[in-house]
């Protein structure tokens, strides 16, 4: 399975979000970093298909980006989102399954799965406007795998995580990037220095650099700040 | 995994705290304004306003009530007590079409039709109907028997008096419940989550129209038990057969007051779907919650006050087909018709059709823009 960008352009008004990338992604988890402001966000939204490109495409395995299919086998955890106040954890990933069009049978298994493996089992039931910041990001991370996806594409997911969260969250994804295309972005290098396999590196909108994890070498971070650096 | 979706979108709808404030709000004031209007009116027992029943309304019982009129700078006053409260109803028929500014102890035999007629002359004159819409009255108020006959008919008299205060109502409600069905995951950024989902760019939008039709006939079939229900027990429902001019004497239609209730309560519930699509639609063009429903209270304003004159005929005439214009029974006082496909339409007729058409026509439109729709645009 291969996700394709080909040459994708966004241009907000004067400033150019992302600004024609290309590149492939397979299976594994790929680390887009970036500044706050390089266009990582805009980039995972017109890789989601909730955003139209003003020119080029993406495609994976002969799916365009806007069809039924493709949001079947895509899982999506946006950088910030609301939640229905009135509803309780449960039923959160119990709709969230039913728009991910899961059979009533799977929805109810698949959410108590995900709601032992992201924690939440003894606040399931309770409104989710009554969790802390680092739950609701725990509930966003479950319902982005609610649909088994062999795409996952997540936003800044450690952002509100503690730092224990943090660390069973890199398990997570270490263990999900094995069977599937996994794009990960963040601007903390740290989160992706064990987890990551490929990475991206992301200025103004502009793909500065993609590679292989181990071309980074032991620290990441310098690696990453030279290469932001070279830019300048 | 639709139905679960329906049954979700319906929960957000039910249990959204400012539709559960909105819905028992307009219920409360409904009840209030029921009984403040039962309590302003003159009271009229039951038994009283029953003891005339079968009787006509002509000349001879005028002259029963005689004694109790006096004239005074030209106009009749009456002065009921106890032994004339029986004639308020009757009489309320006859001042509904002379009015008090004049000698009304002078009505003989069926002058009062006569009069009657004068009306209607003048108003068909001044509405300048044509001869095709005057040939049309004429052939239905000949179905008119006259003279009118009183029975007892408070009931279904004060319930189609009623359908202006729940037209508001609906439409308040469904500014206020419906304008976020589809704004308001754009507000909390809900859509990055629901458009990248299978089921969530065609078969959401229709599960969400569908949800809100439900929310929006369910609350107006609690709205108008809000007003039906104290009517009932304090008048009862006796009365719908007998004829429509007994509550609306300058009416040229042969329609018994049943008759007219049941086609009030369909132009009421497709008057709300109506609200509800438009809202919807709006809802999904603008994305902004707060600007559907500030938009749609500005309608409401405009609704209430704006009234044009006779002389706009064709602009006239659409603008009292809107629901609130129907409900506020225009169409009894406003003899123009819907001239369409060589037929003659009554404003009962055609809004119905109108505000179907309409309300598929924006499902269709707010499907099209859904499926558009981007996030973070």
């Amino acid at each position: 399975m291969e996700l394709i960008a080909d040459r994708i352009t966004k241009q907000y008004k004067n400033k150019i979000a992302v600004d024609r990338m290309s590149f492939t992604l397979t299976k594994g988890v790929t680390g887009l970093l970036g500044a706050n402001g390089a266009g990582k966000t805009t980039l995972m939204r017109l890789l989601c298909g909730i955003l139209s490109p003003d020119s080029g495409t993406v495609s994976c395995d002969g799916m365009s980006v806007g069809t039924e299919e493709y949001r079947d086998v895509l899982g999506y955890l946006p950088q910030d989102f609301g939640y229905y106040p009135e509803f309780s954890g449960k039923d959160f990933l119990l709709y969230m399954s039913a728009v991910k069009g899961l059979t009533k049978k799977d929805a109810d298994r698949k959410t108590n799965e995900l709601i032992e493996l992201v924690g939440l089992r003894d606040s399931a039931g309770k409104k989710v406007r009554t969790y802390s910041g680092g739950m609701k990001q725990r509930l966003g991370i479950a319902q982005a795998l609610l649909n088994d996806p062999q795409i996952l594409i997540m936003d800044e997911p450690t952002a509100g995580l503690d730092p224990q969260e943090r660390i069973r969250f890199r398990e997570l994804i270490s263990g999900l990037g094995r069977g599937k295309i996994v794009l990960l972005s963040t601007h903390i290098v740290s989160d992706l220095e064990h987890i990551a396999d490929r990475l991206m590196i992301m200025k103004d909108g502009q793909l500065l650099w993609q590679g292989s994890r181990s071309a980074g070498g032991e620290d990441l971070e310098a690696f990453y700040i030279s290469k932001i650096g070279e830019k300048r | 995994m639709l139905r679960t979706i329906y049954l979700y979108e319906l929960k957000k709808l039910f249990c959204a705290k400012v539709n559960l404030i909105a819905l028992t709000g307009a219920v409360i004031m409904l009840v209030f304004l029921v009984i403040s209007s039962i309590s302003e009116v003159q009271p009229v027992s039951r038994e009283a306003a029953k003891e005339l029943d079968g009787r006509a309304i002509d000349g001879e019982l005028i002259e029963e009530l005689k004694p109790a009129m006096k004239i005074e700078n030209g106009s009749t006053v009456i002065e009921i007590n106890a032994e004339y409260e029986k004639y308020v109803p009757t009489m309320d028929v006859i001042t509904s079409v002379t009015g008090y500014d004049m000698d009304l102890t002078q009505l003989q035999g069926t002058e009062f039709y006569e009069l009657r007629e004068q009306e209607l002359n003048q108003r068909i004159e001044k509405q300048r109907l044509s001869d095709k819409e005057k040939e049309f009255w004429r052939n239905q108020e000949a179905q008119v028997s006259k003279p009118f006959v009183y029975h007892y008919h408070s009931g279904p008299a004060n319930l189609l008096k009623s359908f202006q205060a729940l037209g508001f109502f609906i439409l308040l409600l469904s500014a206020v419940g419906l304008s976020g069905v589809y704004a308001r995951e754009s507000a909390d950024n809900m859509n990055q989550l629901l458009l990248c989902s299978r089921y969530g760019k065609k078969e959401l939008y229709l599960i969400k129209f569908v949800a809100g039709l439900t929310w929006i006939l369910t609350v107006a079939l609690f709205v108008a038990l809000a007003i039906f229900i104290p009517f009932y027990f304090v008048y009862g429902m006796e009365g719908m057969g007998e004829m429509l001019q007994l509550v609306k004497p300058l009416s040229m239609l042969p329609y018994t007051l049943g008759h007219m209730l049941g086609v009030y309560i369909v132009i009421y519930l497709l008057a709300a779907v109506l609200f509800a699509a438009v809202t919807m639609l709006l809802s999904v063009i603008t994305q902004n919650q707060l600007a559907v429903t500030c938009g749609i209270l500005g309608y409401l304003l405009i609704d209430l006050f704006a009234e044009l004159p006779d002389r706009f005929g064709v602009i006239q005439k659409i603008w009292l087909l809107r629901p609130n214009a129907v409900l506020m029974n225009t169409g009894f006082s406003n003899y123009r018709l819907i001239h369409l496909a060589g037929g003659l339409f009554l404003n009962y007729q055609a809004a119905p059709v109108i505000y179907a058409v309409i309300s598929i026509a924006a499902l269709l439109i707010g499907r099209r823009k859904y499926r558009r729709l981007q996030v973070g645009k």
